[in-house]
């Protein structure tokens, strides 16, 4: 990027280098954080899965694969449309900066509505452990569900949080600050970024568990 | 549009490609049956993919060393979760 | 308020300070400035010390016999576990780092405010939205689980407000990780001129390497806790042993964090103890390099000994070895710290003021402590010592004796350049002792106590042991009065102690080249570093020479 936009500078940076030296490793420090976070929850899954591997697959095998698929594809495309954004931001193309963040609103919004209804589906065939009509009793296959609904809702919570700050994005750009601000656009995307990482690997995990 | 524009749209579409691309050999993998290592090749998939993610789209690759240090250091460290807890539990 | 008024802030008329700038509530209240940000911590932490005390203070009445007489039992573990919540994690995971921390970090390297110092502030408010969560637990009936949360007793039979106290123990590491992650960006991008990293005063390294743990620890935290909420509130069956569920599993996720936890209430109190030594005793530290060493190793190796608390809970041999192995090996760098304080005081010119009783306190205390820590890393021992009172006292030795007193001593070094105020140095110097002296009739007696067989988290015990626990009930309130001393003539100081310098140590450190209490900015000028830190004297000269005019000047 050889001309970005002149930056908006925040106490107590004086130079913009340094402030997005310091803004771009802020964000990487906070990424770390949800690596462990996200982790801790991994290493329950591998626990899970290496404990009763054919009731895990058993309870896994119900996990809804279209609906699943669907959302990989909507995050996956949500990320290309805000990197196009961030990109746009940073060259002053503001009609295409501003295209890319409706999209990207407008993908990830839609994964939650997919997985509002996937959750209705699972809770219609009772795939939720406390129910009596559960219709598993392996160990695997409890813990296969007890782990999908934690982890979903976990990663639900911060793709919402995601999209808060994507709309604030669309927000700076209606009072003219956006282009000055692109250094807040960086740091909202790499968070965006992050969280379809996280669901790229919890495709897998969850919905090819029982194939 | 200029070609500056240009790549900025091209460029993530053919990232983006790629990620679907490489979803497809997964699912479809997953899907044959009867075929051996599976688990492995939907993770190394996700490895690919994930790099792709942190290369093209955050730029990983272009960042400062103290940031990539930062991102391997998380990682590094969760593997001391994974691997003197696995100690425990397999020799149990 | 006007600026020019010398009543509680301003030294002179018309002196302007971060404490006359803006004098409204909303002011403090909305203000991004560290300094005052670390005095709204301050204020917090200081509170919820108090009550975390006020559990202590009924558990030892309760223990003053040995019938369970005071309070029954469920009220008892309710207890103890309000007290192990609030001292952990709201008043020593945050007490140094995010009050003399965010104080003193961006002035001792020379910068104007730490990088994010919105995100410090907010890291303030989560502090304070947590502990209305606590609150409320404790205010509901309490927990009875222990600090520790075992499952599956916490998830599934204990039938106290754990969902509440979880999750404010959930939020409370947001703010954790929210100073880590500005602190650590701090040190690496805001340095001024001239301070390179192996020029960093001892506390800006403790800062670091406690900022290091605080961010890739605690996150596991955030998770444990989240799973405990989880199963609490949506019943789903994560640690249910009926579900395939290990109780280990919790206390791994668990112990990952808390071990490396007790290195962040450590660390800092490193970091002051080196402070203060090197001043009142004129000298360099001693071994600089390796005392910079030996946080980084401490706080690594520190991530990997967790299982030494699981040795009886079931864990295999095999990894109960390599942990108990790791466990010696840390041990290393805190003894090459302790011998580098010794080497420090050498052929020094010792000021007996009361940041240095404090300060000496700490290293006797806190070798003490980590030598029964030693005991404990013995598997063999640790089967005999696990869960009694032998366990109580190490961890005492070195969160109070160690990490309070360092506080104590930090805030008393400090005070002057915070507060503009000198307090009486009589009063001060005999808190440290009564501190000190206190200290140690209540725990030492409980090493005894612990070694012939007394359980902890038990609110009676067998009459012979009554000696031993009467002597610690004593000795906690001798120590409550050194807690409550400095209450007194510190707030004293604030109204009508005399006026501080800007350099009453005669310190090196940048924070002493600013004013007492310093300006907004910090700096009038940006300093510009040209020497290593603690250059009391030149490397070629005696230690003391150049300065036997400057002896102790407020006796």
């Amino acid at each position: 990027m050889s001309s970005r936009p002149v930056a908006t500078l925040v106490e107590p940076f004086e130079e913009p280098e340094r402030q997005h030296e310091a803004m771009v490793f802020g964000l990487w420090l906070f990424l770390a954080t949800e690596i462990l976070f996200f982790g801790g929850f991994f290493f329950l899954y591998a626990v899970a899965r290496l404990q009763d591997p054919s009731g895990f697959a058993a309870g896994g095998h119900k996990a809804n694969l279209l609906l699943g698929t669907v959302n990989t594809l909507l995050l996956m495309s949500s990320s290309a449309t805000l990197t196009v954004a961030e990109r746009a931001i940073q060259a002053e193309w503001r009609r295409a900066a501003r295209v890319g963040i409706v999209a990207t609103l407008a993908l990830g919004t839609a994964f939650l509505l997919v997985k509002g209804f996937e959750y209705h589906e699972d809770l219609s065939e009772h795939l939720f452990p406390t129910m009596p009509a559960f219709p598993f009793t392996a160990v695997g296959a409890i813990r296969f569900w007890s782990f999908y609904w934690t982890i979903t809702l976990v990663h639900a919570v911060h793709l919402t949080i995601g999209l808060a700050f994507v709309a604030r994005l669309l927000w700076l750009d209606r009072v003219g600050t956006l282009g000055p601000r692109w250094m807040v656009t960086e740091a909202t995307t790499l968070y965006w970024h992050f969280v379809d990482v996280v669901w790229l690997l919890l495709w897998p995990l969850l919905y090819l568990a029982g194939r | 549009m200029t070609p500056e524009r240009r790549a900025i749209v091209v460029k993530p579409l053919l990232v983006w490609a790629a990620l679907i691309g490489l979803g497809a050999i997964s699912l479809g993998y997953a899907l044959v049956p009867a075929v051996p290592f599976k688990p492995l090749l939907s993770l190394s998939v996700v490895v690919i993919q994930a790099s792709l993610v942190l290369g093209a789209f955050m730029q990983l690759g272009k960042a400062s060393a103290l940031v990539r240090m930062t991102a391997l250091v998380s990682v590094v460290w969760l593997s001391f979760l994974f691997l003197m807890s696995f100690a425990d539990l397999a020799t149990r | 308020m006007r600026s020019d008024d010398t009543g509680l802030f301003a030294r002179a008329p018309g002196e302007r300070s971060y404490l006359t700038e803006g004098t409204t509530l909303r002011s403090w209240l909305l203000s991004t400035d560290h300094k005052r940000i670390a005095i709204l911590y301050a204020a917090s932490i200081t509170m919820f010390f108090f009550i975390g005390g006020a559990a202590a203070t009924v558990i030892r009445l309760e223990l003053f016999t040995p019938k369970g007489d005071l309070v029954t039992a469920d009220t008892y573990n309710r207890l103890f576990t309000l007290h192990g919540v609030i001292m952990v994690w709201f008043f020593l995971v945050p007490s140094i780092p995010a009050t003399l921390g965010n104080f003193l970090l961006p002035l001792m390297i020379g910068a104007k405010d730490v990088a994010f110092p919105r995100l410090n502030l907010m890291s303030w408010y989560l502090y304070v939205i947590a502990g209305c969560f606590t609150l409320a637990a404790l205010l509901l009936g309490g927990v009875d689980t222990g600090w520790t949360f075992y499952t599956p007793f916490s998830t599934l039979y204990s039938n106290s407000y754990v969902l509440l106290a979880a999750f404010g123990i959930f939020v409370v590491g947001f703010s954790s990780i929210a100073t880590g992650i500005n602190f650590i960006a701090t040190v690496h991008l805001l340095r001024t001129k001239g301070m390179t990293w192996m020029r960093l005063p001892l506390f800006c390294w403790a800062m670091y390497a406690t900022s290091l743990v605080m961010v890739l620890a605690t996150p596991v935290l955030a998770m444990a806790m989240l799973l405990i909420c989880a199963e609490r509130l949506l019943g789903l069956p994560i640690f249910d042993p009926r579900a395939g569920g290990d109780p280990l599993l919790f206390q791994h996720l668990f112990w990952f964090y808390s071990h490396p936890a007790v290195y962040i209430m450590i660390l800092p109190a490193m970091g002051v103890v080196s402070e203060i030594l090197a001043c009142e005793s004129r000298r360099r530290v001693f071994g600089y390099q390796f005392m910079v060493y030996a946080m980084l190793v401490i706080a690594v190796i520190g991530f990997l000994v967790w299982g030494h608390h699981m040795f009886v809970s079931g864990q295999s041999p095999f990894a109960s070895m390599i942990f108990s192995f790791l466990s010696f090996v840390i041990a290393v760098p805190s003894a090459i710290k302790v011998f580098n304080w010794t080497g420090t005081l050498y052929r020094g010119t010792i000021r007996f003021s009361a940041p240095m009783l404090y300060a000496l306190g700490f290293v006797g205390l806190f070798t003490l402590g980590g030598l029964t820590g030693l005991f404990l890393a013995s598997i063999p021992v640790d089967v005999h010592l696990s869960d009694t009172y032998f366990v109580v006292a190490h961890f005492h030795y070195i969160m109070v004796g160690g990490s309070v007193s360092a506080f104590f001593g930090g805030l008393h070094f400090w005070w002057p350049k915070i507060t503009g105020r000198l307090y009486s140095e009589t009063f001060a110097r005999s808190a440290a002792l009564w501190l000190f002296f206190g200290f140690n009739f209540t725990f030492f007696p409980q090493f005894i106590l612990g070694y012939l067989g007394m359980p902890r988290r038990y609110h009676e015990y067998p009459p012979e042991f009554q000696v031993w626990n009467v002597m610690s009930s004593t000795g906690a309130a001798v120590l409550a009065v050194g807690y409550l001393m400095p209450l007194f003539y510190l707030t004293y100081s604030l109204f009508h102690g005399e006026r501080a310098p800007d350099n009453p140590h005669q310190a090196t450190g940048l924070e002493w080249t600013t004013s007492s209490p310093p300006p907004k900015h910090n700096f009038l000028v940006p300093p510009v570093v040209e020497t290593e830190a603690y250059a009391y004297h030149d490397w070629d000269e005696a230690p003391g020479a150049a300065d036997e005019t400057m002896q102790d000047e407020r006796a």
